[in-house]
């Protein structure tokens, strides 16, 4: 199986502090890979350093064979590695199915000078757009919020529409951030099927999540961050094989 | 009669100027103290173009927005890289070095004396110099104004450029780069605050740097706070009670000295009363932060 993100010897340190140490690691296309860890193990600033938030010391990143270590915030989330907070992040003014346009990938009305010039393309590309959000509202149950304004959600549905969110936009990595945090049973059942059938639609997910038996359930290969350096991993569960 | 034009011309300046600030403020969460520096780019382009160039109002027009653009481009770079108290922090610098260039470049501004003479607008060679005409000149372009967000609100770039404002962090994250969308935001403002410019340096056929000072910049948001920030009618609202105000006051057989004090008192007190009891304006949908 390919390989999409390929982490090696990766550091990072600042102040004398070092809490990404050595990390090297492949993850396969269309897999779940879990990573645990106690706090300060470096969990989340490998997520830092992979989205580009934080630039890595030493070491290489490469997505889908192209070096990235360098490459800014914008430009990582451009090719398609999109971060889920621990916190959902949505547009808490809009409406759910204008959020979810909103989170599109390519949308010829973003831009102003096509707005004017390609007015009916553009009409016309929105309008499939929001009807691709409804689509995927509809598949996930969620139908019944697609007017809400988003502020208005509970804490679960703002999490799983923001989860949402990444199937428009064409992502191809995720990283979710702790994502079945604060979330009941029966909505964390919810979210992983969710995060399953996306990788069954060719999404590879990070996760790296304190519930480690639910997210175990669905992972393929689990990590485990101690002191900055991969402690622990399993990789006999790929993709089920 | 005149009176009453008078009054209707300059309550389409102040939605002309409300609208132009929502954009910013409402629609991008930029909170600007610096609004009137748009309106005074516009007035000053105009006036100047017309007097020392010889400009009709159609061929100053273009320059007027040519001039906002320039503006509102440099600022946003400037400021692109801020948020929140910082970048109201620097509008409110570029408020000061406004004021200060428009009063000391005296070969091009006349400084304090101001610019006079500056001819009124003309339509198929019909002069718009009588205040009836005027008020429907400058009601047709409060018409236009409000056409063009009644279709921009709703179009794709409009909705990042609020969700830009609800959360740029998220915007980023999803492959958009947030500074692109408050670009946009902060020159469309300033094309608007522009047109408003040039209607009030046509209108008054005169202008100086005191009709562009930080007074008029806080005046201008707190019509936006009144009025509700990120649709249409808030602002619009905001504008029809500053306006309209005085002339409540007149109904109340109150000497015009004591009506203008009375004016900025009563204004101050219905902010203190929307802050406090309807934080998003009478029809605000974003609350201003």
């Amino acid at each position: 199986m390919s390989e999409i993100l390929n982490i090696e010897n990766l550091n990072k340190s600042f102040d004398g502090v070092a809490p990404v140490k050595d990390v090297s690691y492949a993850v396969s296309k269309h897999s779940i890979v879990l990573i645990t860890g106690e706090n300060g193990a470096g969990k989340t600033t490998l997520f830092n350093l992979i989205t580009g938030l934080e630039k890595p010391t030493k070491g290489k990143i490469t997505f889908n064979g192209n070096n990235i270590e360098t490459k800014s915030a914008l430009q990582i989330s451009q090719l398609g590695i999109i971060r889920l907070y621990q916190q959902p992040r949505l547009f808490k003014n809009l409406l759910v199915w204008e959020n979810l346009v909103s989170a599109a990938h390519h949308n010829i009305g973003n831009s102003f000078v096509n707005l004017l010039f390609k007015s009916k393309t553009a009409r016309q590309e929105d309008e499939t757009l929001k009807q691709k959000a409804l689509d995927l509202l509809t598949k996930f149950g969620l139908q019944d919020l697609s007017n809400q304004t988003a502020g208005e959600l509970s804490y679960g549905q703002q999490k799983l529409i923001s989860f949402c969110m990444i199937a428009m936009n064409g992502t191809q990595l995720a990283l979710l951030d702790e994502p079945f945090a604060g979330l009941n049973p029966q909505t964390i059942e919810q979210f992983s099927t969710m995060i399953l059938q996306m990788r069954k639609e060719g999404i590879t997910f990070l996760i790296i999540e304190h519930n480690i038996n639910k997210a175990l359930a669905i992972a393929d290969s689990h990590i485990e961050m101690k002191d900055g350096k991969i402690f622990y991993h399993d990789k006999r569960k790929v993709n089920g094989n | 009669m005149n009176y009453l034009l008078h009054i209707t011309i300059m309550l389409e300046i102040y939605i002309l100027l409300a609208l132009s600030a929502n954009q910013k403020v409402g629609m991008s969460g930029l909170l600007s103290l610096a609004q009137a520096v748009f309106y005074g780019v516009g007035a000053y382009a105009a006036a100047i173009a017309i007097t020392k160039f010889g400009f009709s109002y159609w061929l100053a027009l273009p320059t007027v927005m040519l001039t906002c653009i320039i503006v509102a481009l440099l600022f946003s770079f400037i400021s692109g890289k801020v948020r929140e108290l910082y970048f109201s922090l620097a509008t409110l610098a570029l408020q000061i070095i406004f004021f200060s260039v428009v009063y000391n470049w005296i070969p091009i501004t006349n400084g304090s004396y101001g610019i006079s003479g500056i001819s009124n607008p003309e339509i198929f060679g019909i002069k718009i110099n009588t205040p009836g005409s005027f008020a429907l000149f400058g009601g047709v372009w409060v018409l236009v104004v409000i056409l063009f967000y009644n279709w921009f609100l709703k179009t794709p770039i409009s909705r990042l450029i609020q969700a830009t404002r609800d959360d740029q962090i998220a915007v980023l994250s999803l492959g958009k780069n947030p500074n692109y969308y408050k670009r946009i935001s902060i020159i469309f403002s300033a094309i608007v605050a522009g047109i408003a410019g040039t209607l009030y340096a046509t209108y008054a056929t005169y202008i100086d740097p005191s009709s562009f000072t930080l007074d008029e910049s806080i005046l201008i948001l707190s019509i936006v706070l009144i009025g509700g920030a990120g649709r249409i009618i808030g602002p619009v609202t905001g504008a029809v009670i500053y306006i309209l105000l005085p002339e409540l006051l007149k109904f109340m057989q109150m000497p015009d000295g004591i009506a203008a004090n009375m004016r900025m008192i009563l204004f101050g007190l219905l902010l203190v009363l929307i802050v406090r009891f309807k934080p998003k304006g009478i029809f605000g949908k974003y609350l201003i932060q």
